[in-house]
Order: structure tokens, then C-alpha cells, then sequence
């Protein structure tokens, strides 16, 4: 069972003389962007993988933070049910831990309030976890393409990932986006349904959104 | 996330499928059986799903359901992360069936 911890409990750990290694499990983009001072990343799914070998010393003891897909529990459950280290969570906005950040660039982001943007010492573990192929750049696509990541972009504010990598082969990205629009077109179910069965399916599958 | 709330997106992380009314509970055992391997729907579940959908909305589900094993399964060879598109109390508007 995964305890939530809150921000005042947080901030005193990280200031205690025994060390807790602050653990970030946002996915490695908006950790680069922004995250709380002095973390480490290691994405939920990707904790069985890389804790032992970023968290060697198990007299650490980690707390996890996110609040991606309630991420923050997901890896806090897998650090505990690996008998790797002894976990708790607690999301981003609880976490506003403004007065004990490093020196770095002022963050801009308005769920997270003060937060301060550390530049990463720890730059290379990000990139170690990188998705294995590098996307496109959705502005050097074909003019139709870039409708389809303008419409994106427009209905959930970032360009996707899966889809960066998708337009290297054209054929693919058509054959994904179509299947995906005609679905969605009048569709005679609820949305929430189909949220509802996307959500288990993507749970189960393992994959984070 | 669509009309769907914090809590009730964690207990589909979980598996807790007691809170939800028994047509939803019918799409959520759906997801699961066919994000198993092999991947296999009882006649017990069809039944259940006849109970609360018809044939051609279960077509509808169906097809969303494998859509969103391939999106998943596909995202997995690239070790593709989230994108960030949830976080805690970000709501979406509830789009209504046509």
C-alpha cells in the first residue's frame, strides 16, 4: 500500500541530514522542462528497470513525485512491491517546494505556482531514457500532415510523441490517423465509454499518457 | 479525462471496478480480456455485454478497444513515454454521442 505524503512532510525529509532520493516520475520531456529540485528521473514504468541501477545504495530511501496518471503511486507501488526501497507519493501541486529550490531559471507553469527550474544535474539520466527513435519535426512535414498536427496540437496543446515518430513513415501515419478519425465519427457510444475502455486498455498494456 | 474523475481513473489503475454501474463494469472486464494473451471473451461476458449494448455498438467498442491495444502495443516498441496529456483535476468537456 502506497502512502501519500504532504508537501510539509516532503520538504522536512529532503532537509533531513539522513538523505531520501526525490524521485520525479514524469515522462522525460516535462521532466526537462520542469521538476523538483535535486530529482532524479525514472518514469513509472521504467522504475523495475533503471531504480537499482540509478539507486544503488538502498540505505536511500526514495519518495516518488508526479501526478501524470496518478504516476507518482505507480511507481511508488513498484519500488515497494520490488522490495527495492520503501516508497511514498504525492503529486505536483501538493509538492510546491519553492523556498528549498536550487538557484536555477524561475518556472513558468501555471499548475505549479513558484516551483523553481533546476537546470538537471542529472541530464544524462534523462537521456538514457529517451524513446528509442527520434520523431519529426511536425513543421517539416507535408502541408497535409501538418493539419493533422496543427488540429492535435489545437485539441490537447503539445504535438504527441507516437505521432512524431509515426511520420517518418507516411503510410503508417495515414493508415493510424484515419482508422483513429473514422472511429471517432459519430460514433453512436458515449465518450466516456470509450474513455473507460481506452484508460484499463492502456493500464494494462503499460502504457503511460 | 472524459467525464471521468481522479478517483475513478485510479480505480481503473487498480482494478476496482466495484464503484462503476454493471454496463461500464462489462466494458472494463472487455478491456481486460482483450488486453490478455491469448486474448478471449467468454460467453459469459458477451452475455453480459448483449445485456446493456447492442450489436452494433459493441462493434463500436470492440473496434476501440483493439485500436487502443495497437496505439498501446505500438507505443511500447519505441519505449514511448507519456506525453503528459493527464494530470490530476485536468478536466476535458464530455464530448455526447451522436
Amino acid at each position: 500500500m502506497v502512502t501519500d505524503i504532504e508537501r510539509d512532510e516532503l520538504k522536512q525529509k529532503l532537509d533531513h541530514p539522513k538523505k531520501i532520493v526525490l524521485v520525479d516520475a514524469l515522462p522525460e520531456e516535462e521532466f526537462r522542462k520542469l521538476h523538483l529540485p535535486g530529482a532524479i528521473n525514472i518514469p513509472a514504468v521504467q522504475v523495475q528497470r533503471l531504480a537499482t541501477e540509478l539507486i544503488p545504495n538502498k540505505a536511500l530511501r526514495p519518495g516518488a513525485v508526479d501526478d501524470h496518471f496518478h504516476a507518482s503511486d505507480t511507481a511508488a507501488n513498484e519500488f515497494n512491491a520490488n522490495g527495492l526501497l520503501q516508497c511514498s507519493s504525492i503529486c505536483w501541486r501538493q509538492a510546491r517546494l519553492a523556498e528549498s529550490s536550487s538557484p536555477g531559471r524561475q518556472g513558468g507553469r501555471s499548475a505549479c505556482g513558484s516551483l523553481r527550474i533546476l537546470v538537471s544535474p542529472t541530464r544524462s539520466i534523462s537521456e538514457r531514457i529517451m524513446a528509442r527513435l527520434e520523431g519529426v519535426d511536425p513543421n517539416k512535414t507535408p502541408f497535409l500532415m501538418r493539419q493533422v498536427f496543427k488540429k492535435i496540437r489545437k485539441m490537447l496543446g503539445r504535438d504527441l510523441t507516437p505521432q512524431k515518430i509515426t511520420a517518418r513513415v507516411p503510410r503508417v501515419f495515414w493508415s493510424l490517423n484515419l482508422t483513429e478519425w473514422l472511429l471517432g465519427q459519430k460514433a453512436k457510444i458515449p465518450q466516456r465509454q470509450r474513455s473507460l475502455i481506452m484508460l484499463r486498455t492502456a493500464v494494462r498494456v503499460g502504457c503511460p499518457f | 479525462m472524459y467525464g471521468i474523475s481522479d478517483d475513478e481513473i485510479a480505480a481503473i489503475r487498480d482494478g476496482r471496478f466495484e464503484g462503476f454501474q454493471p454496463p461500464e463494469v462489462a466494458l472494463l472486464r472487455m478491456a481486460d480480456a482483450l488486453a490478455d494473451t491469448p486474448s478471449n471473451v467468454s460467453d459469459d461476458l458477451y452475455a453480459e455485454l448483449r445485456r446493456h449494448f447492442s450489436e452494433e455498438q459493441l462493434i463500436e467498442l470492440a473496434a476501440a478497444a483493439a485500436q487502443e491495444n495497437f496505439r498501446a502495443r505500438y507505443n511500447r516498441v519505441f519505449n514511448v513515454g507519456s506525453d503528459g496529456l493527464y494530470r490530476k483535476g485536468l478536466r476535458f468537456k464530455e464530448r455526447t454521442a451522436a
